[in-house]
């Protein structure tokens, strides 16, 4: 804010303060300075009167900043050494930016340029799976963008990449589409804060304050992991173990028929049928099954204090617990079980997982976050007859009183990727390019602060995930990251 | 990203003062260490910055480097200052203009060169806070120049802004303008202009207001010859006097006032000052003669030789009395004598006043040039809708048999220009089925499903070439009508025309 009028006060006072022999005329000429400083100042506080706040009065950016104060430096310079270049030089910069001031004040400062300006975003494709690559849209109509000035869009999604786009004066008031890719996208329920829009000169040296506008969310269902084999886990209790009977016969060769699902193998569709109703009808396996054990797949999201947390470990690791606890389920289903996934969102939400349901499923499973609500105990609940309880987890932990489920533990060492390290600090070359204002003093520090912040929280969640009384080890199996996908095996 | 236009303009400023400076200069003999050291400074410290080199660890190594060539220096070698003068701040200047938010400090050395130019045909004038024309234009051109530096630079800024952060960023296209003003384009020509104008005009009024003189001693060498070295001695009234010199025959080197500035060349026009004061150190040719021929006795004096005033180069600016030494002395009647005696026209014995180096006036040339581009700008913008004309009325109706398929083409062509006159933005690669579904206009969807039939080979007879051909006027005209006659008449100076 004191950019502005304290070099030109500066330089005012150096002038006068001089008592060369040209002291007159170097009073007139400075002096010839002020009233286009008066000028800047009456129209920032007309616009800050208008908006009745007082960041209007900030209208400076740090190359801005930057220019008014050495352009007075230089001023003064010029006053003390004598040399002719130094007073072009500066009173040039201070000419600069005290004009670039008044038109960004007079022009762009104000709330009329986006006023109108509508932002309508959306992501393609609408619903991605976890990994697919999304690309966001933005369109943009209606924003008067002033001659000289550019307007920036800064978007961003919730655990998603940054988006910055500029838009040149020339699509003032145009209908603009702006697009990024996104890249793999992540699991989750995902909202897409209100895009900012501020109006900028080309110099750099003035900007308008930010509006914001445009808010959007994104579904992003999770990739169930794909399970080598469930023999660990089925080994000790599969389905023919407890087995129903059936009351018919392979050789009655009825077949079972339901309405096709999205994903279901092709070449199950009984055409006939098809072309009979008008829409894919799916013939069900002829063969009897030996029978149909139930299997309650329960996913531990419990966690104090994740709210806060800045680190990504405890988002990977329920992206993990996610990706598992339905891949496991869905390799118990193929394996004939009859399975019901649960978990706490933030109540306790049930979904059978067979191929009708399977969407249901992985809706669910995209609205999973970190809960402290409903602990793993009141999750697991009473104990239901004829039914497996099996708990995915990241620590398994001995329960206080009724049956012990099983335990699947995702270990957060196997699933997680270590913090991002601190940008390399070299003490003779900068981080960045040249020129980029990421190199500056304050957002290296603040940078700084925040990796250390993360690397603090992480420490945290491996503190809180340790710090619990561990079940038998025969009732744990670790899920172990393959390169085919999951390998289950005995906790050692 | 590229650091390519900052480094291109900045050069350019470099190398445009140093030019000028070498124009107004050829005989400088600090000529070629000055553009030696500013060109190596200027190299080194923008090597130094594209390898991300700290400010400070760049301006230390400036500083072995200097403390290694001051060594050279004790060593004995020849190794001139000027070299090390324009070499440090070009290097310092050179590292600061990649940084951010250092472009004036950046700009500093390149701006003196052209400043030495403007003080050149200021100094020893009457009012140095006063310029020529030519030194304005110069002013304004260095403020344009550095608008231009600013404006690379935040374009720089701005693409790095969309690559670099700490924190992943998405990769984001360039945004695709789908309609837009047609005004827009050449109010935003006219800002930066305006802008940079305005500088100048603010630079021009303002900085020689600035400036401040310094004494110098006088130049070594005069630029016209002393003709008479001794005073003649006349005999007045009550006596032999000393008298003087005729005027325009002197010159005493004596110290003049300069605008300080940071190289500490010679200027190109040394300018002798108030040294032919008559009365003072001469008197008007016709007493001197008059003086001579009353000599009685003596040895031969020059005043014998006395050619006939020489007419002098005329002085850039009125040569006044210099402020340090004013002078009081009333200057003394002019008495009538009579013609001057024959030997005035006899030949000089002492050799004549050497004329000065026929040298480029620096200023024409910059005249000439800018006249030169303002007349080429002109004659491309006249040919602009002359250019329009001849292509619409191809499209129409073709200068030259061409196939149905072309023929289509080119009236799809049409129908875009008219578009674009009235702000939809088309692109080739956007299939025409979609152009037609997002602008509202009659017309245009008959335009596009001929031409994808005709795209995909499908037969395409006259019926549908006729009737592509009132679309595509339908078009043009209902897309042109929507908008105003003033941009109707300025779209017949855009181009591209789609």
């Amino acid at each position: 804010m004191a950019a502005l009028p304290v070099p030109a006060l500066l330089v005012v006072w150096a002038v006068a303060a001089n008592d060369g022999p040209t002291n007159l005329v170097l009073k007139t000429g400075t002096l010839a300075i002020w009233p286009l400083t008066l000028l800047v100042a009456s129209a920032l506080g007309v616009r800050c009167l208008e908006a009745r706040r007082l960041d209007h009065l900030d209208l400076l950016t740090g190359s801005g900043r930057a220019l008014a104060w050495s352009a007075a430096a230089v001023v003064i310079a010029s006053v003390r050494i004598g040399w002719a270049s130094l007073a072009v030089v500066g009173l040039l910069g201070l000419a600069v930016v005290h004009l670039t001031a008044l038109w960004t004040c007079l022009f762009a400062a104000g709330p009329e340029p986006l006023a109108r300006a509508t932002v309508e975003r959306c992501f393609e494709p609408a619903v991605p799976v976890e990994g697919d690559r999304v690309c966001e849209r933005i369109r943009l109509e209606g924003a008067r963008i002033p001659p000289g000035c550019r307007l920036f869009v800064c978007a961003q999604l919730e655990r998603g990449p940054e988006s910055r786009y500029v838009v040149e004066a020339e699509a003032s008031g145009a209908e603009v589409l702006l697009g990024g890719d996104l890249g793999p996208a992540v699991r989750g329920q995902l909202v897409a804060p209100p895009v900012s829009l501020w109006l900028g000169d080309v110099l750099g040296l003035c900007r308008a304050p930010r509006i914001e506008r445009g808010e959007a969310r994104l579904l992003v269902l999770p990739r169930p992991a794909l399970v080598e084999s469930v023999d660990p886990l089925v080994g000790r209790s599969g389905p023919g173990d407890d087995s129903r009977p059936t009351d018919r016969l392979p050789s009655e060769g009825s077949f079972r028929l339901r309405p096709y699902v999205e994903g279901e193998d092709a070449r199950r569709i009984h055409w006939l049928r098809s072309l009979a109703q008008g829409r894919l009808i799916v013939r069900l396996p002829d063969e009897i099954p030996d029978g149909r054990a139930r299997v309650r797949l329960l996913l531990d999201c419990f966690l104090l204090g994740a709210d806060g947390l800045t680190c990504r470990a405890h988002q990977e690791l329920l992206d993990a617990l996610v990706s598992v606890w339905l891949g496991v389920g869905r390799a118990l289903a193929e394996r004939g079980f009859e399975v019901t996934v649960g978990t706490a969102a933030p109540d306790l939400v049930e979904r059978p997982l067979g191929a009708q349901w399977a969407r249901e499923a992985l809706r669910l499973g995209a609205q999973v976050r970190w809960q402290d609500s409903l602990p793993v105990g009141d999750l697991v609940g009473r104990p239901r007859p004829g039914c497996r309880t099996i708990v995915v987890s990241c620590r398994p932990r001995q329960l206080d009183d009724g049956p012990q489920p099983e335990w699947i533990l995702v270990p957060a060492a196997l699933w997680t990727r270590p913090e991002a390290p601190s940008a390399r600090v070299s003490w003779g070359v900068l981080p960045f390019p040249t020129g980029c204002e990421e190199n500056r003093f304050t957002r290296r520090r603040r940078q700084r602060q925040r990796v250390a912040r993360a690397h603090e929280h992480r420490a945290l969640v491996e503190m809180l995930l340790r710090s619990v009384a561990r079940p038998p080890r025969d009732r744990v199996l670790r899920a172990c990251r393959d390169r085919a996908g999951v390998r289950l095996e005995v906790a050692r | 990203m590229s650091a390519r236009p900052v480094v291109l303009i900045y050069w350019l400023t470099l190398a445009g003062g140093l030019a000028l400076l070498s124009f107004s200069r050829p005989e400088m003999p600090e000529l070629l260490p000055l553009w030696a050291g500013a060109l190596a400074g200027t190299a080194l410290g923008q090597g130094l910055a594209l390898v991300r080199m700290r400010f400070w660890v760049g301006a230390l190594a400036i500083g072995t480097l200097v403390i290694a060539f001051a060594g050279v220096i004790a060593t004995g070698a020849p190794a001139p200052l000027s070299f090390l003068a324009a070499f440090v701040p070009a290097a310092v200047c050179g590292l600061a203009s990649l940084g951010d938010g250092r472009a004036l400090v950046a700009f500093w050395f390149p701006a003196v060169p052209w400043m030495v130019w403007v003080l050149d045909r200021v100094e020893g004038g009457d009012a140095p806070d006063q310029i020529d024309v030519a030194s304005g234009v110069a002013l304004a051109a260095l403020a344009l120049l550095f608008v231009l530096l600013l404006r690379a630079t935040e374009r720089r800024r701005v693409a790095l802004w969309q690559k670099v952060a700490p924190t992943p960023l998405t990769t984001t296209e360039p945004p695709s303008v789908l309609r837009e003003s047609p005004a827009r384009r050449v109010a935003r020509m006219g800002v930066s202009a305006a802008l940079a104008a305005a500088a100048a005009v603010v630079v021009v009024e303002l900085a020689p207001l600035l400036w401040q003189h310094e004494q110098v001693a006088a130049p070594p060498e005069a630029p016209r010859e002393l003709v008479t070295s001794q005073p003649v001695l006349a005999v007045d009234r009550v006596g032999p006097v000393a008298t003087l010199p005729c005027c325009h025959q002197v010159l005493v080197p004596l110290p003049h006032a300069r605008v300080r500035e940071y190289l500490d060349v010679e200027a190109a026009h040394p300018r002798p000052g108030p040294t032919e004061v008559a009365g003072v150190n001469c008197q008007p040719c016709q007493l001197a003669a008059a003086a001579a021929a009353a000599v009685p006795a003596g040895p031969p004096v020059a005043t014998a030789a006395v050619p006939p005033p020489m007419p002098t180069p005329a002085p850039l600016a009125p040569a006044p009395p210099a402020p340090h030494e004013p002078v009081s002395t009333p200057v003394p009647a002019p008495v009538p004598t009579p013609p001057p005696p024959a030997v005035a026209s006899a030949p000089p014995t002492t050799q004549p006043i050497s004329a000065a180096p026929a040298r480029s006036d620096p200023a024409a040339w910059l005249r000439t040039i800018l006249a030169a581009a303002f007349l080429l700008v002109l004659g491309a913008l006249g040919l602009r809708p002359l250019r329009r004309a001849l292509i619409l009325r191809h499209l129409r109706r073709p200068f030259f048999p061409e196939t149905v398929g072309q023929r289509v083409s080119n009236l799809w062509q049409l129908a875009r220009i008219g578009l674009r006159d009235a702000g939809f933005r088309t692109s080739t690669g956007e299939p025409p089925g979609k152009t037609a579904r997002r602008i509202p206009v009659p017309g245009l969807a008959t335009c596009a499903t001929v031409l994808e039939r005709a795209r995909h080979g499908l037969a395409v007879d006259q019926q549908d070439l006729s009737a592509m051909r009132s679309a595509a006027e339908s078009v043009y005209r209902a897309a042109r009508s929507r908008v105003g006659s003033l941009m109707r008449a300025l779209s017949w100076l855009r181009w591209p025309l789609a």
